[in-house]
């Protein structure tokens, strides 16, 4: 397994906290019987959970993205394509290997060459943006399109001074008669 | 459409019936002797700012009484295109639907044939030009304090500005009894209505006496702001210290600094009055709204501002213990964003079960789209935050609900103010369950939870009856019972008297 940087170098990593939780309620995990076992793939969970969240914000280039819809967005890929941790994770680690240091370098990279390794790091960044995973369909009842998130989907930030996410309200009816203020730093 | 604050309001006729015996007597009196000696018209109490500044004739400047009187709120039409004044207009009351007549000068249909005297008369002591005792739906007791050269400038605007509209209301006014005798009426006059023309204070600014005269006069705002007594006259002692009204709360208006409005600065009153909305501390509904639509948007900022200035003078009072001013709750938590959007099954049948009672799903999808989804409203204020409200930071909810139930519209010198209505949208526990979680986020969380059965009340207008009200079947009874006794005696008095006369 490669090294990863921690989320947070100052905040104790969700793992300690979940052992120093576990050591603390030791009674009750014994009485509980199969608490071990629930703490093992807990951890690995969460382990994978922060690998996600670590590649989330490397490839959209936010590092305020939120944590509970980062992994609900790992649940998403995961629904529309059960291989998709073990895609990640080779993601993760080819750019490790590789040292990419930005994001925008990795079209130029020798990742760049990888069509698989590619529509990986796309479907990350277009579940980031969009707010689903998977493909809508149009004319059916069923798909395999899972939801993330509405607005808190990437895709509204870029204009967010002067739009609106659709169905809120900006401001009294016909307030976009006006041209937004920060049109003159555009 | 009901003008709820009347609702209450007008039960007060009820009171009439527990004077009736002892009162009647001199009723009959005062008001024969009224008939025969009108009264005089004493040019004095003219306030130093009377509004005649400014306005180019007395027509004029009773047309300006007129509106400051909120006169068109209940003497309209029932429809938009009915003439001003017509009448027809449905104020509902427990005991029966009071609708108000034809004033305008049309001599069949309206109140064409009053002399001066009688029309004053009418809006002074609430006694019709044919010796008819009005309902205090008319709010006759704060008009009794108007002054001569107001109503008479009322009088010349009526008779000359208005036309006349020669058809009289078709639904006529019905209560059930004993209500529907109005010399009852007298009864309660004698007791509660003090017809003593306002008297300036030489303490105080005129400023602040013109605004204590609009205040207690045309504006009538203590036929709402004040709670009433047992007999449904208002309380001088608790004088705007907020009460219920058809469903909704008029807050108390006193200068407290946490149970009124202390914190507010005069400018923030005269500007609310004009626009029903001052940020971050309360907007107009319901009554209030309508106030504002037909009225107070139409008077001078001299006398808004006057008004203001004498309303901070009025004697503070903290009655119900309040510790939190109703405009200062705030939640400045953001609520998560997993937890506000949640995945929700996409089947055909989840996506149309409409039947969710979950309080956070609903103001999501029904409410977040204006006030925001941590209440923040948007930032030209248009859409309120529903932090620093009074509709959510006050003692109780009713504001709240019945703002849900019935949405606002309210026609301002900005525009028009509104929120849909969700009666027909929700039902009552969906209201309920919305209702506690805006309380409990953004406003008071004191507020017991609202239950669906309180939403439901709401929602038929079923407000708590007044006492005398409740009370109204045992008091019938119990003058049955006495009628009952009182013909049984004189059944064998006069038996007695026959058996006396045969044994004689």
């Amino acid at each position: 397994m490669p090294e990863y940087p921690k989320p947070s170098e100052k905040s104790e990593s969700p793992r300690r906290q979940f052992l120093k939780i576990a050591g603390l309620s030791a009674g009750s995990a014994i009485a509980a019987g199969s608490a071990p076992l629930l703490a093992e793939s807990k951890n690995d969970d969460e382990r994978v959970q922060d690998q996600f969240y670590q590649i989330s914000t490397f490839l959209t280039g936010h590092s305020d993205l939120d944590r509970g819809l980062s992994n609900r967005a790992l649940a998403a890929l995961t629904a529309a394509d059960a291989n998709f941790t073990t895609k990640f994770q080779t993601l993760q680690q080819a750019i490790l290997t590789e040292k990419v240091s930005d994001p925008s370098l990795l079209r130029t990279s020798p990742i760049g060459q990888n069509e698989d390794l590619m529509a990986t790091a796309k479907a990350v960044v277009s579940a980031w943006y969009l707010g689903y995973a998977g493909e809508p369909a149009i004319h059916a009842m069923e798909d395999n399109a899972h939801f993330i998130t509405y607005s808190g989907a990437l895709m509204y930030r870029p204009t967010m001074d002067a739009t609106v996410i659709p169905s809120y309200a900006r401001g009294a009816p016909s307030y976009w008669v006006n041209p937004p203020a920060s049109i003159k730093q555009d | 459409m009901i003008r709820p604050f009347f609702y209450r309001l007008a039960s007060v006729a009820g009171m009439a019936f527990c004077l009736s015996l002892p009162a009647m007597a001199s009723a009959g009196n005062s008001h024969t002797g009224d008939a025969s000696n009108p009264p005089v018209i004493v040019q004095k109490n003219v306030v130093a700012a009377t509004p005649t500044n400014g306005f180019s004739s007395e027509l004029e400047r009773g047309a300006y009484l007129a509106k400051a009187g909120d006169c068109i709120a209940c003497h309209r039409g029932n429809s938009v295109t009915a003439p001003p004044y017509a009448g027809g207009y449905a104020i509902a009351s427990p005991m029966g639907s009071i609708v108000s007549p034809n004033i305008s000068p049309s001599k069949t249909a309206g109140i064409g044939n009053y002399s001066e005297q009688e029309f004053s008369r009418a809006i002074r002591k609430g006694i019709r030009k044919d010796g008819a005792y009005l309902y205090p739906a008319m709010p006759y007791t704060a008009y009794a304090g108007l002054n001569d050269k107001d109503i008479h400038a009322l009088y010349v605007y009526f008779m000359q500005g208005v036309a006349p509209v020669d058809e009289k209301p078709q639904a006529v006014t019905k209560l059930s009894f004993p209500f529907n005798i109005r010399l009852l009426m007298s009864g309660w006059n004698l007791l509660f209505l003090h017809d003593k023309p306002f008297k300036n204070n030489p303490k105080v600014s005129d400023e602040i006496n013109r605004g204590h005269y609009l205040v207690d006069t045309l504006a009538h705002c203590s036929t709402c702001h004040s709670p009433r007594n047992f007999f449904m006259a208002e309380s001088s002692r608790r004088y705007l210290t907020g009460a219920a009204v058809g469903g909704w709360y008029a807050p108390n208006i006193t200068p407290d600094e946490t149970e009124g409005i202390g914190s507010w600065s005069e400018e923030e009153i005269a500007r609310y009055l004009k626009t029903g909305h001052v940020n971050g501390k309360a907007q107009a509904a319901g009554s209030m709204a309508e106030a504002i639509e037909y009225s107070l948007r139409f008077l001078s900022d001299a006398d808004l501002r006057a008004m203001a200035a004498y309303l901070k003078t009025v004697a503070p009072q903290n009655l119900t213990g309040a510790k939190q001013s109703r405009f200062s709750f705030e939640t400045r938590t953001p609520v998560h964003m997993v937890d506000i959007e949640p995945v929700t099954s996409r089947t055909a049948a989840a996506m149309s079960d409409s039947g969710s009672v979950d309080g956070q799903l609903l103001y999501e999808n029904a409410c977040a789209s204006c006030h925001g989804r941590n209440g923040e409203g948007t930032a030209d204020h248009f859409y309120p935050s529903l932090n620093h409200n009074s509709a959510t930071g006050g003692l109780v909810a009713d504001n709240l609900i019945m703002t849900i139930l019935n949405g606002i519209e309210r026609k301002t010198n900005d525009g028009i103010a509104g929120m849909p209505a969700y009666s027909d949208e929700l039902n009552d526990s969906q209201i309920a369950a919305i209702a506690n979680y805006v309380l409990t986020r953004f406003g008071n969380k004191a507020i017991a939870p609202i239950s669906a059965q309180q939403v439901a009340d709401f929602r038929a207008n079923k407000s708590d009856p007044a006492l005398l009200m409740k009370m109204m079947p045992w008091l019938l009874s119990g003058a049955g019972f006495v009628f009952v006794v009182i013909i049984i005696l004189g059944y064998f008095r006069i038996k007695g008297l026959f058996h006396r006369r045969r044994s004689n």
